[in-house]
């Protein structure tokens, strides 16, 4: 292979290693996107209304924090260094993949001023089509429970029921010539 | 077809190493998502099927689709270029000129009656019997209508080719028609953009020369290896658009830092191309690492859509997340509560079916459902 003539022009930002998080981190993250909604967020046209701020059931893996994030522009997977072993410092805007129960998952990093390194996994975006906080909470319950569960065992997907067998197997005089009258 | 030559034979003939070509077949085979083996029968197909010629016609088009095909980052390209194209039939690079031109074309058309491909770059100009863009002294409607019936597949480069683009803006007045609408027995495959990324005309030429069928494509005829997840998605901004970090003003701190250009009139929430992750010029940058937002430049009538300094106007031509699945997000918009406790857990299933490779077709219909 040629060696490579071109620079990137930009390189990523240098990496700032995240500091453990020892307590649970749902009452901080509500507080700081709920910032965030009335200051930045407020008047942008793919924010929804209906939903509010939830972090749903933030818990230990693997020695780290997981939990979604629901806000009224996202709903997100979310892993916060807990000094566990399934964080990983990379660069911010970078993406990395993480081992979970259900399977293999994408993460991206960001390296925000008041939260601190943190990385996730976009789910829903944008959340306009929730009709309701109610529906975005059983979403984000749903989803933990996909991720912390044993992937399903790969069984034959349903195949659908062909065209043919619902239409007459033998059509009628009758009806061949009004399907070619197109009627 | 025993004397006709293999790509190979070219690539050798010009002083290509092997190892320079087997690099080639893996950089290709990973740009097409072809798994492991996938560079082995690259080389495969190259080393054995003969080359197929290409025809290159310009309609109406500022030739910016050629230029970013020869500066493609790898040197093999080139190669590609003048044992391909080049030899056979391209307005802008090609050696001959005047009636030899023209009667290069003829023979293609002679010898190769429905085996050449031919790649289109910009659109027929329909008003007027097609006056406003004459090639050889005829007009191109002319022209192009004889060669495409001819050929076995096209390819349309580029927003012009695809769309229109600046041709077609409103009141288009040259009656600037794409491609795919002039043609009905020939199949089209569309790469948009102003122009399409060097890597992925490449990544398109190979597909189509090495395997001789087109790569699947979505319902608007782009391969959805390169056009199935929006600029958004893969944006190394997208966590600060997450965060509400926006650039609120040209050089503000925000822009400084390198924030999401949301705000600043970005398009890369409604915009499918594989600027985010190919990148331009070798992967040296893309629009948005150069810290201008992304204009759109591949989606149809992107002219039409309002100044770009100013923010998406409403939702209606926002793109899904592509993690988020068809079905569900449609049943939660229609049904409600019962159908939207499924969405969470099929999202998840979404993203881990797919690893990095999004079902492009699901998203592509999810929007037009949303337009």
């Amino acid at each position: 292979m040629t060696e490579r003539l071109r620079k990137p022009a930009l390189a990523p930002p240098p990496i700032r290693p995240a500091v453990p998080r020892e307590e649970d981190p749902t009452t901080f993250l509500e507080a700081h996107y709920r910032l965030v909604w009335k200051t930045r967020m407020a008047d942008l046209s793919f924010v929804n209304p209906a939903l509010g701020i939830a972090a749903v059931g933030f818990r230990r893996h693997r020695g780290d924090w997981v939990g979604v994030m629901v806000t009224p522009w996202f709903l997100n997977l979310f892993l916060i260094s807990g000094g566990g072993e399934l964080w990983g410092d990379i660069p911010a805007g970078e993406r990395r993949y993480l081992e979970l129960p259900c399977g293999t998952l994408q993460f991206i990093a960001d390296d925000d001023p008041d939260l601190g390194p943190y990385q996730y996994c976009p789910l829903i975006a944008p959340v306009t089509h929730l009709p309701d906080m109610a529906s975005a909470l059983a979403a984000a319950g749903d989803a933990l429970r996909t991720a912390f569960a044993a992937p399903p065992s790969p069984t034959a997907p349903a195949t659908p029921e062909p065209e043919a067998a619902k239409t007459d197997p033998v059509p009628s005089r009758r009806a061949f010539f009004r399907r070619l009258a197109g009627k | 077809m025993a004397d006709k030559p293999t790509f190979y034979d070219v690539f050798r003939q010009r002083g290509v190493s092997r190892r320079d070509f087997l690099g080639f077949c893996a950089l290709t085979a990973t740009y097409l998502g072809l798994g492991p083996n996938g560079a082995a029968s690259v080389a495969h197909a190259m080393q054995t099927k003969p080359r197929i010629p290409v025809v290159w016609l310009h309609g109406l088009e500022c030739t910016c689709c050629s230029e970013s095909f020869l500066r493609s980052g790898h040197p093999l390209v080139s190669d590609i270029v003048m044992s391909m194209i080049s030899l056979d039939y391209d307005d802008t690079i090609m050696a001959a000129a005047g009636d030899q031109a023209e009667e290069i074309l003829h023979d293609i058309i002679r010898d190769y009656r429905g085996a050449f491909i031919l790649a289109v770059e910009g659109n027929v100009p329909l008003a007027n019997d097609g006056m406003a863009c004459i090639v050889g002294g005829r007009p191109f409607k002319k022209k192009f209508e004889e060669t495409a019936r001819h050929a076995k597949a096209i390819i349309s480069w580029g927003t012009c080719a695809t769309s229109g683009c600046v041709q077609a803006a409103k009141p288009n007045p040259t009656r600037a028609t794409p491609i795919h609408k002039l043609v009905d027995r020939v199949p089209v495959i569309n790469v948009p953009g102003c122009p399409p990324i060097a890597e992925v005309m490449t990544g398109v030429i190979s597909y189509i020369l090495t395997y001789d069928r087109l790569p699947e494509l979505d319902n608007r005829l782009r391969p959805k290896l390169f056009y199935s997840q929006r600029v958004h998605d893969k944006c190394y901004r997208r966590a600060h658009f997450d965060a509400g970090q926006f650039v609120e003003n040209w050089d503000d701190e925000g822009a400084k830092q390198g924030w999401c250009l949301y705000k600043m009139g970005c398009r890369g929430p409604t915009t499918y191309n594989a600027c985010a992750t190919i990148g331009w010029n070798e992967n040296t940058s893309s629009p948005i690492r150069s810290g201008h937002g992304c204009i759109g430049c591949s989606e149809d009538g992107f002219w039409d859509r309002g100044p770009f300094y100013e923010r998406l106007p409403d939702m209606q031509q926002w793109g899904i997340e592509s993690n988020a699945d068809k079905v569900a997000a449609a049943g939660a918009a229609g049904l409600g509560t019962a159908v939207a406790v499924q969405l969470g857990a099929t999202a998840i299933k979404r993203v881990m079916k797919r690893g990095d490779k999004p079902d492009a077709s699901a998203t592509q219909e999810e929007k037009e459902t949303q337009a």
